[in-house]
């Protein structure tokens, strides 16, 4: 490219037009120090400022210049326009170059930036401290909440032990009252089968009634024996016999001529009454008396004491 | 006089660098205006183009110390920057959408330069006159379409399906008129 080439594009770059591969080289070769193609840049831009001049002027507001110089006026007062300070270690630029006032202006702004940082270091300061206070209140309610939560679980668990406890008790009542259910249907099985057989007893046309009338130590007292010779099955109702201590007891005795044979040991209540299903008895035997002694707790095989009641068929 | 020196744009930038608020009020003064217009008829939004002057204005002061009268006039270095800053904005604001133009700046290319855009007639009613109107009409398409809404070579062939190299040389002939007007009056401008 000769150098009227290049002036052609000095005017393209001027103008601001130029573009690519074309400005890259152009700006290569202003870069290699070109003279003229500079001067004729600054000519053209001189002639394009006709452009602006050939617009119809429009006045700026006025609260636009009252902007622009309260900005410059505040420039003014901080940093000088011509000075431009480093924010730390201005003075290495050298203090030569600056004048006392220059100076004395540059610590001012030093002074009013590092007040400005430290105003602003106390108040990040305060903040966090402000934030840490609150972070401190908030772990402090969350420890609460915490120690309450721990009360609950423990009254929970002295209940539920309690509870449990509870229901140990009544499954131990339970199962006690289950087998004392048990016991008394044994015994009302066992009660009603001795109401059949009495009833089957009385109800045998054979059965024959002993009445045993008191004797000289309960004169008052009788008893009814019901007495099937057959089976030799029987029953003994009593009345009227006498308390007796508790190391004796009435023994009835089923008397074959002159021999008794013991029929079965009883007890009576306050009234002198007593029931008695008589054991089976040999069969060997033909018994036509019946009588009733006290006798040492647990029986005898022969009669040793008081007769106090004596019947015969 | 003393005046008139107090207002040269140059003086007031050296004064500038040395933190001379007065010296920005007039060159803000001086100013303003042509910036605002050029920053509506680059964005077309008169908030945006207020943003804009004012982003340019703080420029200009932060960095009238670097500012070198061998490198242009100070007014041609304000629109340099002014145009920079809104090119930036459009071309970002371009990447985002879906076509490179919006229908509005495909109607402008095709009415030309005389019908301004929707948008710029409801904000400003902004025309082009004077120069501008006197450069033949593609030359001041294809320069408007670069300078005004800062597209490409390459994208203003694609619109207005014109070889590359006649857009070029259509551009290279409105700038040639240009600094032919510029030469021609130079004392009209304060350089």
């Amino acid at each position: 490219m000769n150098h009227e080439e290049w002036l052609a594009q000095a005017d393209l770059y001027a103008l601001g037009a130029l573009d690519g591969a074309e400005l890259m080289a152009f700006e290569a070769h202003l870069a290699a120090g070109c003279a003229e193609c500079e001067q004729s840049i600054l000519k053209t831009r001189e002639a394009l400022t006709l452009l602006p001049h050939a617009l119809e002027l429009v006045a700026p507001p006025p609260s636009l210049r009252a902007r622009v110089l309260a900005e410059v006026d505040a420039e003014a007062i901080s940093p000088p326009p011509v000075i431009h300070l480093p924010r730390r270690g201005w003075w290495v630029m050298g203090v030569s170059v600056l004048t006392a006032a220059g100076l004395l202006i540059a610590l001012s702004v030093e002074l009013y930036q590092t007040r400005q940082e430290l105003q602003q270091e106390r108040g990040g300061l305060s903040g966090l401290r402000d934030e840490l206070e609150q972070r401190e209140a908030a772990l402090r309610a969350e420890q609460q909440d915490v120690q309450r939560l721990q009360a609950v679980v423990a009254s929970l668990q002295t209940s539920l032990a309690a509870r449990d406890a509870e229901l140990t008790k009544r499954a131990a009542s339970i199962e006690a009252e289950r087998h004392e259910l048990q016991r008394l249907e044994r015994v009302v099985a066992t009660l009603h089968s001795e109401r059949d057989e009495t009833l089957r007893l009385l109800s045998a046309p054979q059965v024959r009634l002993v009445r045993l009338a008191g004797l000289a130590p309960s004169p008052r007292a009788n008893a009814h024996l019901l007495w099937n010779p057959a089976s030799r099955l029987g029953v003994l109702f009593t009345s009227g016999l006498p308390q007796i201590p508790r190391n004796r007891v009435y023994e009835l005795w089923a008397i074959a001529g002159n021999e008794p044979v013991p029929a079965g040991l009883f007890e009576v209540d306050e009234a002198g009454h007593a029931f008695l299903k008589l054991p089976a008895l040999p069969r060997t035997r033909r018994f036509d008396k019946f009588a009733v002694t006290d006798e040492p707790a647990g029986g005898v095989p022969k009669p040793t004491g008081q007769m106090h009641l004596l019947g015969s068929l | 006089m003393a005046a008139d020196l107090s207002d040269n744009p140059i003086a007031l930038l050296q004064q500038m660098a040395s933190g001379d608020r007065e010296a920005f009020r007039r060159f803000y003064d001086r100013y303003a205006s042509l910036a605002f217009t050029f920053a509506l008829r680059l964005l077309g939004s008169r908030s945006d183009a207020e943003d804009l002057v004012q982003e340019v204005f703080l420029q200009v002061w932060r960095q009238a110390q670097s500012y070198s009268s061998e490198r242009g006039s100070p007014e041609a270095w304000l629109i340099t920057m002014t145009r920079s800053r809104a090119i930036d904005k459009l071309r970002a604001n371009r990447r985002r959408e879906t076509s490179p133009l919006s229908p509005d700046e495909a109607t402008y290319v095709e009415r030309g330069p005389s019908v301004v855009p929707p948008t710029q007639t409801s904000e400003a009613k902004l025309t082009v006159q004077g120069v501008l109107v006197k450069l033949p009409e593609m030359q001041r398409i294809v320069l408007e379409l670069a300078y005004f809404d800062g597209l490409t070579q390459s994208e203003i062939a694609d619109h207005l399906g014109e070889p590359l190299g006649t857009v070029k040389t259509r551009m290279r002939a409105g700038l040639e008129r240009l600094r032919g007007f510029l030469e021609a009056a130079p004392t009209d401008r304060s350089l």
